[in-house]
């Protein structure tokens, strides 16, 4: 088992502009924990109201029942917008990950603590899926890939479970797009 | 007839695996009141209560209520007092100005002893303030916002879980003391996602009907709380907002009809605080210092009470589940065996106030009115500068 597979708390975000979908990652993969056995917590933050216009979704995962559910110092950031981008990183201590989709951000300079993953999502989707809105869930992919929080099959049963049947199949295969994308270089898995 | 028997109560059988399920706690609010009979809904959305108001929307036809958006919240709530009337348990959602506007139907149902139940997801005031932003300023608004001397029932919520079933909970109270009940949560609990469980493993409470020569508006029972008839049923029923005697006849201007009724009503809950004051204790049997905090911020003060305890400082924390009637009893006990205490609030210290009147222990009061969740670092530096 991996470092990553191991850890015991997650503190996550994923930040994008209102209306992107960042609210559907989030309690996606938080519905995915609690059906794989994590405690598990959601809450969102969108509108204008958000900082600056960007929009998030903080999901707590654990081994042990959470105290606070809010996050406090993300463990990893997926990011979907440019003024997310520079928003969200710009919280000190920087997060150790962030996974962007590079087709709308270009990422800066982080220092050496943290680990930028590129994925050109909405470029991939164009291209293998031939719809642009399957991005979100080749985000989740890279994600996943990145982190070992959860599998693949386990993220479908969130997707079953929470959206209509006719989006099943794009976001699985997105889902597995994203994963395939990154699962080469990631120094996790 | 004692307290115990002056209501209906009945226990559901439980089935025999509830599903746990993943959503919103505005979302197991309303769960929690279909679940305990609730059949009425009448609102208008504010934000952050909504999802309260939109989930009753789609369930209360399928459970075969009825649901009203109405033009306002003083509509809304004066249309609850008329379902109750009936006979239907009712319940509304509000926040921020919405809660404002109830004050005017919370006088007029403690007054007529008419049980409901208000929803109050609270958001950064005053005034339209931030809507989309945690806040807890109105938890004195619910004891002394309406005029004269009323005393509110009013329970906080710290989960999704909390959600469902103290709305649970708020039901029963209106339903055991005829009175509304406010369930104060904020929008930290109430957009919160978590786990919950919809159990049925509960009492229902029904209010006590009574017979045609029961008084509706009086009682010599202990407990103060008459038997409550519903239009429809035959009986002669006058319902008024003006001071009244045992059948409901108007008496304005009866000095010792209208001493004897504002006192009965405010009796009947402070007589009955072992029923309805609950608080959680968490590290206190050793505590040199304790939080005392409701609602969201008390998943921050767990949360700091735990940190600190692995740094083997004895901290602990006094969780308030009921905050109206308040509960001094516990807060007094809890101030004869600590050095100091801190109670943390998004206002500028509103419950602090009876802390302080409830012990002779140093309450520190820790106030945050950003529109911002008190984080667990705030509470653990403060609890470490106080002990």
């Amino acid at each position: 088992m991996s470092e990553s597979q191991a850890r015991s708390h997650w503190q996550l975000r994923f930040g994008g502009m209102g209306g992107q979908g960042v609210v559907v990652l989030g309690d996606t993969i938080a519905l995915a924990g609690a059906l794989s056995g994590w405690h598990a917590a959601g809450s969102t933050s969108y509108g204008a109201q958000a900082r600056g216009g960007a929009s998030k979704s903080d999901v707590v995962l654990s081994r042990d029942p959470i105290d606070f559910p809010h996050v406090e110092q993300p463990d990893a950031l997926v990011l979907i917008s440019q003024e997310a981008y520079d928003v969200y990183t710009a919280d000190e201590p920087r997060p150790p990950l962030v996974i962007v989709d590079s087709f709308v951000v270009h990422p800066t300079e982080l220092g050496p603590t943290v680990r930028q993953v590129e994925v050109n999502a909405t470029q991939l989707a164009i291209d293998t899926l031939d719809n642009r809105q399957g991005s979100n869930f080749i985000m989740m992919g890279a994600f996943l890939a990145s982190t070992g929080i959860l599998t693949v099959e386990e993220v479908d049963a969130a997707i079953e479970q929470k959206m209509q049947t006719r989006w099943w199949e794009l976001n699985k295969r997105a889902l597995r797009a994203g994963f395939e994308a990154v699962r080469p270089r990631s120094a996790i898995t | 007839m004692s307290p115990s028997s002056a209501t209906d109560t009945a226990k559901v059988d439980a089935p025999a695996q509830p599903t746990s399920r993943f959503v919103m706690g505005n979302v197991a609010c309303a769960e929690g009141a279909l679940a305990v009979g609730c059949r009425f809904f009448a609102g208008y959305p504010i934000t952050p209560s909504s999802e309260v108001m939109t989930t009753m929307a789609n369930r209360l036809p399928e459970e075969g209520g009825v649901f009203v958006q109405m033009e306002d919240e003083i509509a809304s709530i004066s249309a609850l007092l008329g379902a109750s009337w009936t006979g239907a348990k009712a319940m509304t959602a509000t926040s921020g100005p919405g809660f404002s506007l109830m004050m005017e139907g919370f006088g007029y149902g403690a007054f007529t002893e008419t049980p409901l139940v208000v929803v109050n997801i609270q958001r950064a005031g005053p005034c339209t303030g931030q809507a989309t932003h945690i806040g807890s300023g109105d938890v004195l608004q619910v004891r002394y916002g309406s005029h004269g001397d009323i005393l509110p029932i009013a329970l906080s919520p710290w989960s999704v879980q909390e959600m469902y079933d103290l709305t649970i909970r708020a039901f029963n109270l209106a339903e055991r003391y005829r009175v509304p009940v406010f369930l104060m949560s904020d929008e930290g609990v109430g957009h919160l996602r978590e786990s919950v469980v919809y159990h049925s493993d509960f009492t229902v409470t029904n209010r006590l009907r009574g017979g045609p020569q029961d008084e509706p508006f009086d009682t010599v029972e202990p407990d103060g709380v008459p038997p409550m008839p519903r239009f429809g049923d035959g009986a002669k029923l006058l319902v008024t907002g003006s001071t009244h005697d045992g059948r409901g006849f108007r008496r304005i201007d009866h000095p010792d009809v209208h001493d004897r009724l504002v006192r009965r009503l405010v009796d009947k809950l402070e007589h009955q605080t072992d029923d309805i004051v609950r608080v959680e204790r968490y590290h206190l049997e050793d505590a040199e210092v304790a939080v005392i905090a409701y609602g969201f911020t008390a998943r921050a003060a767990w949360a700091a009470v735990e940190r600190l305890r692995e740094r083997g400082v004895r901290a602990g924390l006094l969780r308030l589940q009921t905050l109206w009637p308040f509960p001094a009893r516990e807060i007094a006990a809890l101030g004869s065996t600590v050095k100091r205490l801190l109670m943390p609030e998004l206002n500028l210290g509103q419950l602090v106030l009876p802390a302080r009147a409830a012990t002779h222990t140093e309450v520190v009061s820790l106030t945050q009115v950003n529109g911002l969740a008190i984080s667990p670092t705030t509470i653990m530096e403060r609890l470490e500068a106080i002990r």
